[in-house]
């Protein structure tokens, strides 16, 4: 069990000493998955063969005494969305339950060259539509802690893969909260760098404006050294930013006396956090996450970090303009499936279709979307078609775009008074199953309102575990009621200030480091 | 309610989506709530502002015009429902 627990560096350094080799941990998880999957409900697809494989070549390299990759031999899970050459690559959705890419997402391609383990893919809500992997056509993901709960979504798979040892880290993406919101739920580390850090080519498209990939971790550094190896600039998408990211590792392993010393830490009153004057956290939150951010805002002051109070004030908005750009934008990108090109197609559907309806080039466009889309990709695509139509179009998706402006400039001025801004990684701890199912609005409303706005003004943001609070609706007996469910705390920075949230996150988990919370977190390898 | 029926039939024509009768009724309930959300986009003051579609600011990122041969074209050809040689076969637009 003990290999379970190692982060990336001991990894490394066990390979390196030859204490174990890459294909005693790739099996050390694959028998986890063996035993926990089939109630965790995290993978899609386990490519065990695959990552033996990769595991003995990596074995191989060591043993004729040849330089390995960063994340030689370290397992890893991906999010159904990254297009894996010859894997199956869903979306999880059945409009692409057959696909087999032809080619490597680029974080793909990096992966392997960094040496990594590729154990499978992770389920996600369909499309990446959602918020708790409830919307996933193969059914959803069970939370870590509390199989009668939700891991948080998109990026549910990765978390419930990473927070149930069944993978060590795992790449997640995010249009909105999809990596920062599952981590806080599991008690991980997301990050979500800024948009372009890391490319989107061969990233199956939601919201080609807002979609960032990311790691998902149990460490800080563990995240930070998965984004050393995906971020960086790519030709292949348009959208990557050219200019070099920094010395990711060195940044982090700078041990500074000052701790946060010099640093200025903004709580914006739009977010769940604000209130009026820090020191009094309120109202939106329920009170048992109250507490616990409030005592992770005073790790931070006594690490040296100034705190105030700051204001972005269209942020109020932000969860309104991200209902209309993000479904605009899904209701183009998800035009590519036609049922011509490739996917499921009306031309070879059998069950519950009848064929005769497929007559014309349209209607085997209109029978397989209707027939193939889950009921969350069809409201969005209805939502954004219905935005973008004519005699609309300047009342939702222009108007949304003009409100995106102001969030950004707003953000541009918090910055020249602050270096960091703090919120919520959630607004809830993790929810039932099921307790959403009646809500068409939830993808929209399932963050904390500066999630929304940093997303819509391409911010780099990370979600670190700070403390576990009871829910109101726990079971008697359950690890909810005695312990606790965990909650996350997010930094937020200027653009291209990765570093600097990387950096912050770190030293708050290092005073975190003792806390006697963190021992529930690992108290899933006992079951 | 803002959206009918027959909003949600146009709508769903726009989008290539065939959705049967009791779909029809769900999707505008639901539309409904949904733009109900986004109407709270009716306060912001915008006048003179520009839309943003690009965050970070970059500008026709274009690479070199060089023309790379991929490796197997039959391969994504093939991945279609219905293709002849190097050709996706489709139906006719009027049946």
């Amino acid at each position: 069990m003990s290999l379970l627990t190692h982060s990336i560096a001991q990894i490394q350094d066990g390979l390196r000493r030859k204490v174990f080799s890459a294909v005693d941990v790739t099996n050390a998880y694959l028998e986890r998955i063996e035993s926990v999957d089939a109630t965790v409900h995290a993978y899609l697809l386990v490519d065990a063969h695959g990552a033996l494989a990769q595991a003995r070549a990596i074995d191989k390299q060591l043993a004729a005494g040849e330089s390995v990759g960063p994340l030689a031999g370290v397992p890893v899970s991906l999010k159904d969305l990254f297009c894996t050459k010859g894997l199956t690559t869903t979306a999880s959705s059945h409009v692409l339950k057959t696909y087999v890419p032809p080619y490597d997402a680029t974080v793909v391609k990096r992966l392997k060259e960094a040496g990594a383990v590729m154990l499978g893919k992770v389920n996600l809500d369909a499309f990446a539509h959602g918020s708790s992997t409830e919307t996933s056509d193969m059914g959803p993901s069970k939370h870590p802690l509390d199989h009668a709960r939700h891991p948080g979504g998109s990026s549910g798979g990765s978390t419930a893969s990473v927070g149930s040892f069944q993978a060590l880290v795992s790449m997640g993406t995010e249009t909105s909260g999809s990596i920062r919101m599952p981590a806080a739920l599991t008690g991980l580390v997301g990050l979500k760098p800024t948009y372009g850090r890391v490319s989107r080519y061969g990233v199956i498209a939601m919201a080609s404006s807002l979609d960032c990939p990311g790691p998902i971790a149990r460490t800080v550094l563990d995240a930070a050294t998965v984004f050393d190896v995906v971020s960086g600039h790519d030709p292949y998408d348009a959208t990557s930013i050219p200019t070099p990211v920094g010395d990711v590792l060195h940044e982090l392993s700078l041990v500074r006396a000052t701790g946060l010393k010099g640093l200025t830490i903004g709580i914006p009153k739009e977010g769940l956090m604000g209130s009026g004057a820090y020191g009094s956290i309120p109202s939106r939150l329920p009170e048992a996450m109250q507490t616990v951010l409030q005592e992770a805002v005073e790790h931070l002051v006594s690490l040296g970090a100034d705190v105030k109070e700051v204001s972005v004030p269209s942020a109020q908005l932000a969860d309104a303009v991200y209902a209309v750009i993000c479904p605009s934008e899904v209701s183009s990108n998800l035009m590519r499936y036609d049922g011509v090109h490739y996917g499921v197609s009306a031309e070879t559907l059998r069950d519950g279709v009848a064929l005769d309806a497929v007559t014309d080039l349209d209607s085997v466009y209109t029978v397989t979307r209707g027939t193939a889309m889950g009921q969350e990709a069809k409201r969005r695509i209805m939502t954004g078609t219905y935005a973008l139509s004519a005699g609309y179009f300047d009342a939702y998706y222009k108007k949304a775009a003009q409100v995106r402006t102001n969030i950004r400039k707003e953000f541009d001025a918090v910055f020249s008074e602050v270096d960091l801004l703090i919120a919520s990684g959630a607004p809830f701890v993790a929810p039932r199953l099921g307790a959403a199912a009646d809500d068409p609005t939830y993808g929209y409303t399932a963050e904390d309102p500066m999630t929304f706005a940093s997303s819509l003004a391409g911010l780099p943001g990370i979600s670190i575990p700070v403390g576990l609070a009871v829910p109101s609706d726990a079971d008697a007996g359950s690890i909810a009621a005695t312990h606790g469910l965990p909650v996350g705390l997010q930094c937020m920075a200027a653009q291209k200030n990765d570093l600097l949230v990387l950096r912050v996150a770190q030293e708050l988990e290092r005073s975190l480091e003792d806390a006697p919370w963190r021992s529930v977190l690992t108290s899933v390898l006992e079951h | 309610m803002a959206i009918s029926h027959d909003d949600v039939l146009h709508v769903a024509r726009l989008a290539k989506l065939r959705i049967s009768d009791d779909q029809v009724e769900t999707l505008t309930q639901e539309l409904n709530t949904i733009v109900a959300f986004m109407n709270r986009l009716e306060s912001a003051q915008v006048d003179g502002v520009q839309p943003t579609a690009q965050v970070t600011g970059l500008k026709d990122a274009l690479r070199a015009d060089v023309v790379r041969a991929y490796e197997d074209p039959q391969r994504l050809v093939h991945m279609a429902p219905r293709f002849e040689n190097e050709s996706f076969v489709v139906r006719s637009v009027q049946a």
